[in-house]
């Protein structure tokens, strides 16, 4: 009982993943009958990436910071890696269009440490120039991007033809990319480390009492700069790793697009895995199942409406988020489900908001699947939410009367 | 509003009102009267209730037993601001301006003057603000902003507000605790000003001259209760400290050995100083100097700000201010940057705001216990060893009797009393030559009280230097074998066991530090 209150988060997690891709299934043959391309290649392929740099988010989340650079650090370090590479065989190390092992090594040892610089900048503008992570990364999400741009031209037009993408042949790095396994096991192993460090050692106990609660902590003797300074070096180096893999996924360096809001999906893979935005909260086996759920949900809508699934991410990344901190948020809370959810005037104008955004997704997802009667079956989508929300307001009004005549009419005047 | 003194129709009537906070009862039956346009001060040692009593005044506590009446009417405040329309303000002893707001904004917060229903008057309220800061002999702009103002004039818009609301009743918490000479002065004419427009004022202080210059009757309160009312004629400052510590002891004292030869020195204290930027009294600590010896307890008394925890603070590493002066430990001189270095060092620390300083909610029992010392269970591979991790948690659980479901059992599901032996546990499990105890006692009830007490008498017997500070003096009569007395950073006075008495403790603790002052730090009083 004890045990299954704790991992609550991941047995609901491991049910829906099933559920949604079981409702998939249903729906669409193509998760039957291509059952491993769909699995590997499409889900758990994707979700490694995605899970990979999610850890470092979650590990800057449980210390009780945010890092926003994961996205732009991708794009870096896919640049940085290719960049290498193409020099390596510009400057002849290739033997038949194949460069040899010490080489990829290199490109990619070189990359990581630059992860780890980068999180070293990090953790130095958050202690000791004192800026709030917010601020700090927030520069490097801007920055970074356009780092890898100005390098990539740079590079490419000291080699004759300037251009942003950078590309890459190589049959080593090509099978790098293509394996899902690879990523996966490099995802597993990053993963087994951190819940070696979070569960059985001083570092991970101390990163738990830093988010949650700094100046006790502090008080402690625990050392809280070198604390962040595993944090974000992590989070960077990870966004270093999935950087590589994205780059060997397509063989190309694309800065304009690789990692494009990452940070945001790590972050949101690690709400939706149980990590608590306050800090001090969060497990590596929530996160690793809050990135797979992700990709599982956004796969299925995208087989769902049978269109680009890039198109939708944001929607349903934006929804689960919602969801999963409402979720805790309302099983923590006093009130809990008792709670009015669109209290006073106000309440009345959100609840027209959500029923207009209901409606347009509704119609508009519907136009892009195909259906003919679209903006109709919206419209009514939008209405019937409007009713069950006003129904709903109705119910907590006249609940929380009755709970305040029972109030007074016992003892006060 | 007509104000009308009137002996037989008192202002407010405070009657019968008990406050708890869970199993501690802050006021019992308390019952005070308030006449119109008088000066009442009240007073009281640190936890008397003085200043749960204003809160409940002021609409910040609503929920109590007993009554309060408002001119005789029957009045149940619903918060701060049904106070304020009832004419009644606080000033509180930590200032409430939002500091990035100009003076006229902060006095007009969430009331501000509008012009057409919808654009801020801003003209006008600063026309008012200025208006109401010159009646109060302040001449600074009122687009100020509230953040670039020194305490004292920070205090008076905070007064400014309390008559731009029209109150007739004002609350003041400790109003010169911070505040240099001159303004105190400016504050005092400030006070008769309030007076002759009839204004009534309720005035907490620890200070008995003030209370003796300005007030014409005071309330004394101890241990939540209210001991009586006087007339300021017919009392002198001595009977008044008599009146707030003359409580009937609980305990026996114990019989306390002199250990002057047989142990050694432990920590050697020398002319230990440290900074407070921008503040008149310019230093938190000054010349502090003494010794504590293994096996003894010594305990620090003072009031609210004489220095305590900036004491504590400074020995454990844990101050940013700048510090002068030597501390030795073990006879070697010591100076940490980092509590790290001083835990490292043999010294451990409980904290004294368990909630804020102390506690992690996020880990549960076994985990805040072991928290200081997990690197004790480390294996060669650095691997935390759960098993052993276990048992040293729990023979502490054992040791401290801490009553809990389980070392997994959330913290905010233990006690008041029995999360602070956590915390206390987790500074023993790091062995520590010197233990620091800031008010270890707070918020705990009696029974986890005694054990603590027990605890601490355990440990100095086992040879530990136990450094103490507490707001409770039968605590520390109770358990130290000499105690010492802070005063606005300084020392004022040293007792042993037999000497101490807690009237001759409260008169060094609240006797004006400044006429103890040598020639040369007047001047750096008078600087500011």
């Amino acid at each position: 009982m004890n045990w299954l209150k704790k991992y609550q988060t991941e047995l609901v997690l491991l049910i829906g993943i099933v559920l949604v891709y079981g409702i998939t299934a249903y729906f669409n043959d193509a998760y039957i009958e291509r059952f491993q391309y769909n699995v590997t290649t499409l889900i758990l392929h994707p979700a490694a990436i995605l899970g990979i740099f999610a850890l470092g988010a979650a590990v800057v989340i449980i210390s009780g910071g945010i890092d926003l650079s994961s996205g732009s650090m991708i794009a870096l370090s896919a640049a940085t890696v290719c960049l290498l590479m193409v020099l390596f065989s510009h400057w002849g190390f290739a033997t038949d269009g194949r460069l040899p092992a010490w080489c990829i090594a290199a490109a990619m040892g070189a990359t990581l440490l630059m992860g780890l610089l980068v999180g070293t900048i990090h953790t130095w503008l958050i202690t000791v120039v004192q800026l709030p992570p917010f601020v700090a990364t927030l520069a490097s999400l801007v920055g970074l991007r356009s780092l890898a741009i100005i390098m990539n031209k740079a590079v490419t037009a000291s080699m004759g033809n300037q251009s942003i993408k950078v590309n890459v042949n190589d049959p080593t790095f090509f099978t790098i990319g293509e394996q899902w396994w690879i990523a996966m096991a490099v995802f597993l192993v990053l993963a087994l480390f951190l819940y070696v460090i979070l569960n059985h050692t001083v570092l991970g106990r101390h990163l738990y009492a830093l988010g949650g609660n700094e100046q006790a902590a502090k008080l402690s003797g625990i050392r809280t700069e070198r604390l962040k300074w595993f944090a974000y070096s992590f989070a960077a180096f990870t966004a270093a790793v999935a950087g590589i893999l994205f780059a060997a996924r397509i063989q190309q360096s694309d800065p304009e697009s690789q990692g494009r809001a990452g940070e945001l999906f790590a972050i949101a893979a690690a709400v939706i895995g149980g990590c608590s935005l306050a800090g001090g909260i969060g497990r590596v086996t929530g996160v690793v199942l809050g990135a797979i759920f992700l990709r599982t949900v956004i796969d299925a809508v995208a087989k769902l409406v049978t269109a680009g699934s890039d198109d939708f991410e944001g929607m349903i990344v934006g929804l689960l988020v919602v969801l999963a901190v409402a979720f805790n948020q309302l099983t923590d809370s006093k009130e809990g489900w008792r709670k009015q959810f669109f209290p006073g005037f106000f309440g009345t104008a959100a609840l027209a908001s959500v029923s207009l955004l209901v409606m347009a997704v509704a119609s508009f997802s519907l136009r892009m699947s195909g259906r003919e009667t679209a903006w109709r079956d919206g419209i009514l989508a939008g209405v019937l939410t409007a009713i069950v929300l006003t129904v709903f307001k109705l119910v907590a009004i006249f609940a929380k009367r009755e709970r305040a005549r029972v109030a007074t009419s016992g003892n006060l005047p | 509003m007509s104000v009308t003194a009137s002996a037989a129709n008192p202002l407010i009537e405070v009657r019968k009102v008990t406050k708890r906070f869970g199993g501690t009862t802050a006021l019992d039956q308390v019952s005070v009267t308030v006449e119109a346009g008088e000066l009442l001060a009240i007073c009281g040692e640190n936890g008397a209730g003085k200043s749960t009593l204003m809160k409940i005044l002021c609409g910040q506590y609503t929920e109590y037993e007993g009554e309060v009446l408002l001119r005789g009417q029957p009045l149940r405040l619903s918060g701060i601001k049904d106070a304020e329309a009832h004419g009644i303000s606080i000033i509180h002893q930590e200032l409430n301006l939002v500091e990035e707001l100009s003076i006229a904004a902060n006095i007009f917060l969430g009331r501000e003057m509008v012009r057409g229903g919808f654009f801020l008057a801003n003209g006008e309220m600063n026309r008012r603000a200025g208006e109401i800061l010159t009646q109060l002999e302040c001449r600074i702009p009122p687009e100020t902003l509230a953040g670039q103002l020194r305490i004292g004039d920070q205090q008076l818009v905070e007064i400014a507000k309390a008559l731009s609301l029209g109150s007739d009743v004002l609350i003041m918490d400790e109003p010169t605790s911070a505040l240099t000479e001159a303004e105190s002065a400016r504050l005092d004419r400030v006070i008769g000003q309030l007076r002759q427009r009839g204004v009534t004022i309720l005035y907490i202080s620890h200070k008995m001259e003030e209370i003796f210059r300005l007030a014409d009757r005071i309330v004394v309160l101890r241990d939540g209760k209210n001991v009586t009312t006087v007339k300021r004629e017919e009392v002198t400052p001595r009977e008044v400290a008599h009146l707030m510590v003359g409580r009937e002891l609980n305990w026996d004292r114990q019989p306390h050995g002199e250990k002057d030869s047989e142990y050694s020195v432990v920590l050697e204290v020398c002319q230990l100083s440290r900074r407070w930027p921008q503040h008149p009294r310019e230093w938190k600590l000054r010349e502090v100097s003494f010794t504590a010896r293994a096996g003894e307890i010594l305990g620090f008394a003072g009031l609210m700000g004489a220095g305590r925890t900036e004491l504590f603070e400074c020995l454990y590493g844990n101050s940013d201010d700048e510090v002068l002066g030597d501390i030795f430990l073990a006879g070697k001189r010591v100076r940490f940057e980092h509590p790290a270095e001083a835990i490292a060092a043999g010294m451990a620390m409980v904290t004294e705001d368990r909630k804020r300083l102390g506690l992690f909610a996020n880990l549960n029992v076994g985990e805040n216990m072991t928290l200081n010392s997990l690197h004790q269970d480390r294996n060669a591979a650095r691997i935390v060893e759960k098993g052993r991790e276990t048992k040293r948690c729990r023979d502490m659980v054992g040791q401290l009797q801490v009553k809990t479901a389980g070392l997994q059992a959330a913290i905010g599901s233990l006690s008041g009393g029995n999360q602070q032996k956590c915390v206390m546990g987790r500074a023993l499990l790091t062995q520590p030559q010197v233990l620091l105890l800031d008010d270890p006692t707070r918020g705990v009830d009696v029974g986890a009280k005694a054990e603590i007490y027990r605890l601490i008498r355990d440990l100095a017997q086992r040879g530990m230097c136990v450094l103490m500070a507490s707001s409770e003096l039968p605590e520390l009569l109770h358990l130290c074998d000499r105690l010492i007395v802070l005063n606005e950073g300084r020392i004022t006075a040293e007792f042993s066991a037999a000497e101490a008495t807690e009237q001759a403790i409260m008169e060094a603790a609240t006797v004006n530090s400044a006429k103890g002052r040598g020639p040369s730090d007047q001047n750096l009083g008078g600087g500011s």
